[in-house]
């Protein structure tokens, strides 16, 4: 981290005296007015370093904002927490929240599957004896949809378990080149797009994961899939109006999680775009 | 075959060559001022021959010091010599979640044939796993896109090396070269890069490799249906998150670069060329 701290201030120094350098041999050569358009530009660098602690500040902000509106005891803690910290403060805690983003995303997903699992098994136990092999149908036939829920949520949620820890091994690239280039004229279209993804990502992922632990994990009725006991004779309709309501929770945490990943894409690449880099839109899909 | 080193040195060495020719021209005609100016504008080419220069000894360094890469490989050259890796990693990272998609299909099949209750047992089979096959498709479909990828860069490789940085060089073709040197120090490192990791996490031993052949119908007995099927669903969870984490790299990945690449070529005054096939 410390290296690519360095080239975070060694870049803009670089790209400083590079310029500097071009503007005096071009007051050597007599050509006056580059000489001062160079040495402008070496100044804007400057320049664009208030800016990108602007954006640090807003984004700062920005993120606050997010955790507050996940609700629950958590997206409190962690408001709280941010509550006295700065922009780049914000942000880094964000970032380094990351790993326990992915373990949320994590627990949600394996419940998903224990669901699954779960309403598997209860058909399996009622097909075995010719005696309740009829009601076998009856519960795929009652929990189809519940079936699909999960399985739909399970992917999503297993997609962002991998890209939240992919984004969490990317993130001091991000900040070292996206901070660094951004602030030259002509690395911006490079640095922009990064600086980008650094600032919106972090904040969006995290606060979903609160959002997705307030509302699925914390929940009584979607963390407790049915255990079959041995010996016991499933009720098939029993366990299709567990499923109902935590299904339901599934399907509510996907949607949410696609919402915000969509919005955070779209940010992205607002922000990119503003930067004069490429509209970059990040999301956990092919 | 392009002779690559002849013509990446022969074209900037003709512009500029053109270029000083044309300014003693213009000297000659008393045209002085022109002449400066176009004069300049060689040395202007000679100063982009050290910055292109610089941007493949920065890809040199990321490639020896800051990532992992396949043996033998030193430098951005060296990676686009081995994109016919690439190709076979991707390829046989797919047909490993083919497999698995294959063998949770034989064991649907061999339960479906179990007397009396097997097309019940068949049908839980699949609700149960239908999530594992859809994982397995998006992973499939994503390292298919980036073989086929790998194979399509093999094949420009000769046209982007032989004319990428010679092109880049000239004021006046740099909105040619400078896109194809983009690719060149950005799209070929990025995807050997990421075949190598694929390569060394994915299939070296991982659950993404343990598929077996599907079982023949009629071999799972009755009464070991309950710990099969577990069996089955544990290994193909554990499968499908291995799929799950190459394809949520590949898709970053292959974002950030197609990003660097569209920045590196407006930066070099071309047009911003996005390859991405995932």
């Amino acid at each position: 981290m410390s290296w690519l701290l360095y080239y975070s201030v060694f870049i803009p120094g670089a790209v400083v005296c590079g310029m500097l350098v071009y503007a005096f041999i071009q007051w050597e050569l007599g050509n006056r007015p580059q000489a001062i358009h160079w040495a402008q530009n070496a100044a804007q660098v400057f320049l664009m370093v208030l800016v990108v602690a602007t954006l640090f500040w807003a984004a700062g902000y920005l993120s606050y904002t997010v955790i507050q509106a996940m609700g629950g005891e958590e997206a409190k803690r962690a408001a709280e927490e941010m509550a006295g910290l700065t922009g780049w403060e914000r942000i880094n805690l964000m970032w380094e929240s990351l790993p326990e983003a992915a373990g949320t995303f994590n627990d949600t997903y394996r419940i998903c599957v224990k669901w699954i699992r779960a309403i598997a098994e209860a058909g399996a136990v009622l097909a075995t004896p010719i005696v309740t092999a009829p009601l076998a149908d009856v519960l795929r036939a009652a929990t189809t949809w519940e079936v699909w829920a999960f399985s739909a949520a399970s992917n999503v949620l297993l997609a962002m378990t991998w890209f939240t820890t992919v984004l969490k091994y990317l993130h001091p690239w991000l900040l070292a080149f996206g901070a660094a280039l951004t602030v030259s004229d002509r690395m911006r279209t490079i640095g922009g797009g990064l600086l980008a993804i650094y600032l919106v990502m972090g904040a969006f992922v995290y606060g979903t994961s609160l959002y997705v632990n307030q509302q699925a994990l914390q929940n009584e009725e979607f963390n407790n899939p049915p255990v079959i006991e041995e010996g016991s004779i499933p009720n098939p309709l029993d366990i299709a109006a567990k499923a109902d309501g935590a299904a339901n929770i599934a399907i509510h945490v996907t949607i949410f999680t696609l919402v915000m990943m969509s919005i955070a894409g779209l940010l992205t690449a607002g922000v990119s775009s503003a930067l004069g880099s490429m509209a970059v839109m990040l999301r956990p899909g092919v | 075959m392009i002779p690559i080193p002849e013509y990446s040195t022969f074209i900037p060495a003709s512009v500029v060559a053109a270029m000083l020719a044309y300014s003693a021209l213009l000297w000659a005609f008393g045209r002085r001022a022109e002449a400066k100016n176009v004069a300049l504008s060689s040395l202007g080419v000679a100063l982009t021959i050290g910055l292109v220069s610089l941007g493949f000894t920065v890809g040199n360094y990321l490639v020896t010091e800051a990532f992992e890469y396949p043996p033998g490989v030193r430098s951005v050259v060296d990676c686009w010599g081995k994109l016919d890796y690439a190709y076979e990693v991707f390829s046989k990272a797919a047909n490993c979640t083919v497999s698995w998609m294959l063998y949770l299909s034989g064991v649907r099949a061999a339960l479906t044939m179990i007397p009396t209750i097997g097309p019940q047992l068949g049908e839980l089979f699949w609700s149960m796993t239908s999530w594992q096959y859809v994982a397995f498709t998006t992973s499939g479909i994503a390292m298919i896109a980036l073989a086929w990828f790998s194979r399509a860069l093999e094949l420009g490789k000769a046209w982007l090396l032989a004319f990428g940085a010679a092109l880049a060089v000239s004021p006046r073709l740099r909105t040619l070269g400078g896109a194809m040197l983009a690719v060149i120090l950005v799209t070929g490192p990025a995807v050997v890069g990421l075949a190598n990791w694929v390569d060394n996490y994915a299939l070296k031993d991982s659950a993404l490799t343990r598929y077996r052949e599907p079982p023949e119908p009629g071999s799972i007995a009755r009464e070991m249906v309950d710990e099969f099927v577990g069996e089955v669903h544990t290994q193909g969870d554990k499968a499908a998150n291995v799929a799950m984490h190459v394809t949520m790299l590949s898709v970053l990945v292959m974002s950030v670069s197609s990003l660097l690449a569209a920045g590196a070529s407006r930066l070099l005054g071309s047009v911003p060329v996005c390859l991405r096939p995932v």
